[in-house]
């Protein structure tokens, strides 16, 4: 449409190709990247993609992922919808867009900005032996970019998060191995990659805190935080941060162990431990949720919220075990079924007004399966990696 | 009261008698107007039928303030419904014309539905042959190319 000279009105000019373009589904912009390199290059310009994000930051939505064992080898299927708000008695959403599949892998554990990552085996050129690679994927526009080999001789044991560094506008994986040394397991090699740069490749980087690494991990201002065992601990029980800027570690004790049923949230722009307030998961027979916020971390401090379940948490919840998704601002704690049930349902505890609402999810009916993961805060991210 | 009227005249000389509030949902227009009272005001690169499409839109979607309240002509989910029907009714080549007059003219509304009608076609389209051929666009890319950026992505593009 922008080499029509039919009439004499102008062509549209680039603000009226971005209006055009920020309407688009994310799943059609890789298919008009190859439409021309006008196109092209609009469409991967950081103006553009920037401007994708704020709007798509500005109604955040429910991302679900399933494993389907149907294709062969597996897949993982992403399927969206829009984030209640305010969710009321009996209400539902319908998660009616399904987004991208990728291949079966060990499991995708956080997402950073709309992007995932995840580690798989693939085999390279001139290797005889699959390796283990992480791999960066978007699951709105399908694009997926599996990384370099790392800067390691340890085929497992591989740990990758992805971290956007908001200053110099970075996405920064930081990966390492475990190993054995003296009987004890730590993880080694710890090493950075900067995406966005033209040959991609890992650097090591030094860390003085001897710790086994976890899959619990979120990526908050420019720090990546993720729970993980101190050496001679057969239990986590500090947080590893690891500043994207400077690239330097730290870490913050929490002092017992952190239970399983915790998650890693952003509370206020500060990194918090939601945990069942019991010491099992979080089931019918939960009495309350413990928050931890991080007051110092430095001096190994936290703050303690406890939100107590009211009544009706009893009749909501049926006989199963629940995992926190996470939060949602810093009212609502949002709980999913571990295994897929049809009708499949999110709860949302709004911890201010004390209630508990049931919130159906219609549209993944076709999608059964036993693991299922529930994703808040989805933001569609348009950005070219 | 008497409605003040302007005139708009269309490349080719075609003048149009429009209420001044109709027309001034154009944020050029509303300059025009201000700065050259009583003026005809020529549009040069907007054809008849153009010009004619851009005014009924405008039509239908002036708010009316001179009849006490602020109501609109029509209700929000009426006009939503009429903007639907109004851009399906257009061609492919037509539509084109009106998003740049809505573009050339600044009328934010026009210029939303028009973009979300463009923006659903080329979604609707199956592949990037089907997009260049709606939109007559030339092919600048070699085939290896088009492949690379295929080979990025899950979708079948």
């Amino acid at each position: 449409m922008t080499r029509r000279h039919r009439n004499s009105l102008p062509v549209p000019d680039d603000l009226a190709m971005e209006e055009i373009f920020s309407k688009l589904p994310s799943k059609a912009m890789a298919r008009c990247r190859c439409v021309c390199k006008l196109w092209s290059s609009m469409l991967c310009s950081q103006d553009f993609t920037d401007s994708f994000l704020t709007k798509s930051c500005a109604r955040p939505q429910l991302l679900f992922v399933r494993e389907n064992h149907i294709v062969r080898g597996g897949e993982f299927i992403f399927v969206s919808s829009p984030q209640p708000e305010n969710p009321q008695e009996n209400s539902y959403v319908v998660a009616s867009n399904p987004l991208a599949c990728f291949p079966r892998s060990n499991g995708f554990s956080g997402c950073t900005n709309g992007f995932f990552c995840y580690v798989a085996d693939r085999t390279l050129k001139g290797l005889k032996k699959p390796v283990c690679v992480p791999v960066i994927c978007n699951p709105s526009t399908g694009q997926s970019l599996t990384l370099p080999r790392l800067n390691s001789r340890e085929r497992y044991g591989v740990e990758s998060y992805l971290g956007y560094e908001p200053i110099a506008k970075e996405f920064k994986v930081l990966s390492m191995n475990s190993t054995c040394v003296n009987d004890e397991w730590i993880s080694v090699e710890h090493q950075v990659l900067t995406l966005g740069t033209k040959k991609l490749s890992w650097r090591l980087v030094k860390c003085c805190i001897p710790h086994l690494p976890s899959s619990k991990w979120i990526c908050i201002s420019g720090v990546l935080y993720y729970a993980a065992r101190a050496i001679g601990s057969l239990v986590e029980s500090m947080v590893v941060c690891f500043d994207l800027r400077s690239e330097e570690f730290s870490s913050v004790e929490f002092g017992k162990a952190i239970p399983r049923s915790t998650t890693l949230i952003n509370y206020g722009g500060k990194l918090g431990l939601l945990m069942s307030g019991d010491s099992h998961d979080v089931t019918r027979a939960s009495t309350s949720f413990e928050l931890w916020v991080v007051r110092d971390a430095a001096r190994h401090e936290w703050s303690k919220h406890v939100y107590v379940l009211p009544p009706s948490w009893e009749n909501v919840v049926a006989a199963e075990i629940m995992y926190i998704a996470g939060m949602v601002g810093t009212n609502e704690i949002v709980l999913s079924p571990r295994y897929q049930n049809v009708p499949y349902y999110v709860i949302y505890y709004n911890v201010e007004r004390k209630t508990i609402i049931k919130v159906g999810i219609q549209g993944l009916e076709a999608f059964q399966g036993k693991s299922f993961h529930t994703y808040l805060n989805y933001v569609e991210n348009v950005k070219v990696l | 009261m008497s409605k003040k009227m302007i005139v708009l005249k269309s490349s080719e000389g075609v003048s149009f008698v429009v209420e001044e509030a109709v027309a001034r949902q154009s944020k050029i227009i509303s300059f025009l107007v201000e700065e050259f009272p009583d003026r005809e005001l020529p549009l040069t690169n907007m054809t008849s039928e153009i010009l004619r499409k851009t005014i009924e839109y405008c039509k239908k979607h002036v708010v009316e303030d001179d009849g006490g309240g602020d109501s609109s002509s029509s209700s929000s989910g009426d006009l939503k419904e009429w903007d639907v029907k109004f851009v399906a009714e257009i061609d492919q080549p037509r539509l084109m014309d009106l998003l740049m007059a809505a573009n050339y003219l600044d009328i934010p509304s026009l210029l939303d539905v028009t973009c979300q009608k463009v923006a659903d076609t080329i979604a609707a389209c199956n592949d990037e042959k089907e997009i260049r051929a709606t939109f007559n666009i030339e092919n600048d890319f070699t085939e290896e190319e088009v492949e690379a950026i295929r080979m990025e992505n899950q979708y079948p593009i």
